[in-house]
């Protein structure tokens, strides 16, 4: 039997232990039902955020019917409302149905003036100024044209605004959490299957027959691939959901929401391999329940700065900390996802911090293997220098 | 200091498979573990590794399988330093017994087997029989976690079995099993050295290891201090072990010159250097009344064992 069958055979035995395991299924549960609950109210925020605003009139002020057609040259998504009275109107106002009131000269909000809707009105009513004032003066439509809208500089935009951003940097935010989750909890079953070996002394009786690296290297591949399947059916019902939701209301989500899921995968991967193996090394350490607080702290200190920076980036993708962080190995896998769904990213940073990630994990995973190596068969309580002296550089055959 | 007297016809056959420890040295900071222990275990016999707590057996055991590693000598397997591969055809049963608390048997037992390099279905063959054999088939369902403390040691061997191993390595097999447990654990060690397994195993019950094994290994201070077949090493040792009887009551001489053989003994059993005459020992008894019994004969194993690992 060679060594990666026996890799292969371990693996297997801890995808098909866990699996059936209650801890899995309700965990797995859980993030169902976070993102079925999630989902629908990230939709929500998307559509609230991309639907028409809703303007109220009283009566017939003489510039409403300037406002659809002024809002369409503005490119803003109105829908006008007709209501009965000014105190039936603020209420209206005061529920959220409304975005503005118009009622004679007066324009009202609720609590803030939206510069656009402002805009818009401002324009209708000027329009249907000079709409009286050219049929006063009567003046021709093309005297009125040349009057009012001389050759005015055409806008030319280098960098047009990028409808799908939106939708991309919400899928992304919502995708890091996500990633962030599936790593601890993968993780955190590394952890416990490592202490479970440790305490129960079985380690000693495996290790006669396998080198600590293939229990090591077959239990992560075996509780990543666990955590592969959970993280790819929540994937399936995240881009499920997003099919049952109005595509055309939310452009982009359709088009972004599956390859976001395949970068979010791909990222997992490369932060289950560098942190996976913080998780083993913290439960090669401990072998009691009580104590896995004490070690897990472990692959916390760069997790979590990891995902606090990537909720950082997720508002300013753009910035200095944005590029460094996405890079950098320790918080790349939960960063780069991020800034790469708000921001161009150059082909070299992207590849570069793949590289790194795998050279990053590879290190690590001696590392943490030699601690690994020195503490499996102590019975007790084990410091990480002891435990790292005790393993010497590499075990002879 | 190799001290197997074999005759000449099987010594061929032995030299083929065995396990053979060479200037076994291990140091853990100050403490000398094994200091050049060299001895064999051959294969088809049942060696008793002997020797006082802490004296270095699990120490070696554990580097048959690479679980220490000694800062000097070699351990060799059919004359070739053990490698990877030799392991898979070793079985090992720890002092710290462990098992997976929360597999079933079955399942268990199968990994074990194919992590031995057994196929799938000749590893649930093979756990299907060792199952049956330890009387554990019903159990087969069972995780580790509701078994007897009984239950589970049987479970343990079968670990160690699984596979048919050339050599067994057992660390306090015997501990904590009831008299029929014993009796089973020492019928299936038996068995398994008919089929040609070598089988090294430590104990402190001497009794039991002197009825079970043809050899012993006996370790004080990670040095071998003795060596050898049992009852070769009994005959050539320098004492006699006699019964005395004095007037129906035991009786043991004051001469600092004869050893009481042991403190559980009521008396009446001793140990004395060959250089006593028995005409001594009896003139000095009937001092004290009439001799109503007197035998003597070669040491036992427990006497050997304690002017071996003697540290006044």
């Amino acid at each position: 039997m060679n060594s990666l069958q026996t890799i292969f055979l371990v693996a297997g035995r801890d995808f098909s232990q866990r699996i059936r395991s209650r801890v899995f299924l309700i965990s797995m549960a859980i993030m169902m039902l976070l993102i079925l609950g999630l989902g629908p109210l990230m939709a929500s925020q998307i559509e609230a955020a991309t639907s028409a605003a809703t303007v109220g009139v009283i009566g017939q002020p003489p510039y409403a019917a300037a406002l659809s057609e002024s809002a369409d040259a503005l490119g803003i998504d109105i829908e006008v409302v007709p209501v009965s009275s000014r105190s039936a109107g603020e209420t209206m106002l005061s529920d959220g149905d409304l975005e503005v009131l118009l009622a004679g000269n007066e324009t009202i909000w609720q609590r803030s003036v939206s510069p656009s809707l402002n805009a818009l009105v401002l324009t209708a009513a000027q329009a249907t100024a000079q709409q009286e004032a050219i049929t006063t003066l009567g003046l021709s439509n093309e005297e009125a044209m040349s009057l009012l809208a001389p050759a005015l500089p055409k806008s030319v935009v280098l960098e047009p605004p990028d409808d799908d951003a939106a939708v991309r940097e919400g899928l992304a935010f919502f995708g890091v959490v996500v990633l962030f989750m599936a790593v601890v909890l993968s993780g955190q079953f590394v952890l416990l299957g490592v202490m479970e070996e440790k305490s129960s002394r079985v380690a000693e009786v495996v290790l006669a027959r396998l080198r600590p690296m293939q229990l090591l290297t077959g239990k992560v591949i075996g509780i990543g691939a666990l955590g592969l399947l959970q993280l790819s059916v929540l994937g399936g019902s995240l881009y499920a959901l997003t099919r049952m939701v109005d595509l055309d209301a939310i452009p982009g989500l359709g088009t972004w929401t599956g390859p976001m899921i395949g970068s979010l995968i791909m990222w997992f991967l490369l932060g289950y391999a560098m942190y996976s193996v913080l998780y083993a090394t913290a439960g090669s350490l401990v072998t009691r329940q009580e104590d896995v607080q004490s070690v897990s702290w472990i692959p916390m200190l760069g997790l979590l700065p990891g995902y606090f920076i990537a909720l950082i980036v997720s508002e300013d993708p753009e910035s200095t900390l944005a590029t460094v962080a996405s890079i950098v190995p320790i918080s790349a896998p939960m960063v780069m996802p991020v800034r790469a769904a708000g921001a161009n990213v150059p082909g070299w940073q992207y590849g570069l911090a793949v590289a790194l990630s795998i050279v990053t994990a590879y290190l690590l995973m001696m590392a943490a293997g030699r601690v690994y190596r020195g503490s499996m068969l102590r019975t007790s309580k084990t410091k990480i220098r002891d435990a790292w002296r005790a393993a010497g550089p590499s075990r002879p055959q | 200091m190799r001290l197997y007297a074999l005759p000449r016809h099987e010594i061929g056959e032995y030299r083929r498979s065995m396990l053979s420890f060479d200037g076994l040295t291990k140091r853990y900071g100050d403490v000398v573990a094994l200091d050049r222990a060299s001895f064999d275990a051959p294969a088809g016999r049942i060696v008793g590794f002997l020797g006082p707590n802490g004296a270095g057996k699990t120490t070696a055991m554990r580097c048959v399988f690479g679980l220490a590693q000694p800062d000097a000598g070699t351990i060799t397997w059919d004359g070739r330093p053990v490698a990877e591969a030799d392991r898979l055809s070793f079985g090992y049963m720890p002092e710290e017994r462990g098992l997976y608390p929360k597999m079933r048997l079955s399942d268990q037992l199968v990994y074990f087997g194919r992590l031995t390099g057994l196929t799938p279905s000749e590893a649930s063959r093979q756990a299907d029989y060792w199952l049956g054999r330890l009387g554990l088939a019903g159990r087969a369902g069972s995780k580790v976690d509701d078994l007897s403390h009984g239950n589970q040691q049987r479970m343990q061997l079968a670990v160690a079995v699984v596979g048919h191993p050339k050599l067994l390595v057992l660390d306090e097999p015997f501990a904590g099993l009831d008299p029929l447990g014993v009796e089973t654990m020492a019928d299936l060690l038996g068995e398994l050295a008919g089929s040609g397994t070598g089988i090294l195993f430590s104990s402190h019950q001497l009794d039991l290891v002197e009825d079970i094994c043809e050899d012993v290994v006996i370790i004080d201070k990670g040095r071998v201090v003795l060596s050898g077949n049992v009852e070769e090493l009994k005959s050539q040792s320098d004492h006699v072990r006699v019964e005395v009887m004095v007037d129906g009551r035991p009786w043991a001489p004051e001469s600092p010159e004869y050893v009481p053989a042991s403190r559980s003994v009521r008396g009446g059993n001793f140990v004395v250097d060959s250089h006593i005459t028995m005409e001594q020992v009896q003139t000095e008894a009937e001092r004290s009344g009439s001799v109503t019994r007197f035998s003597y004969g070669p040491p036992h194993l427990s006497d050997l064992f304690r002017a071996a690992v003697n540290h006044e």
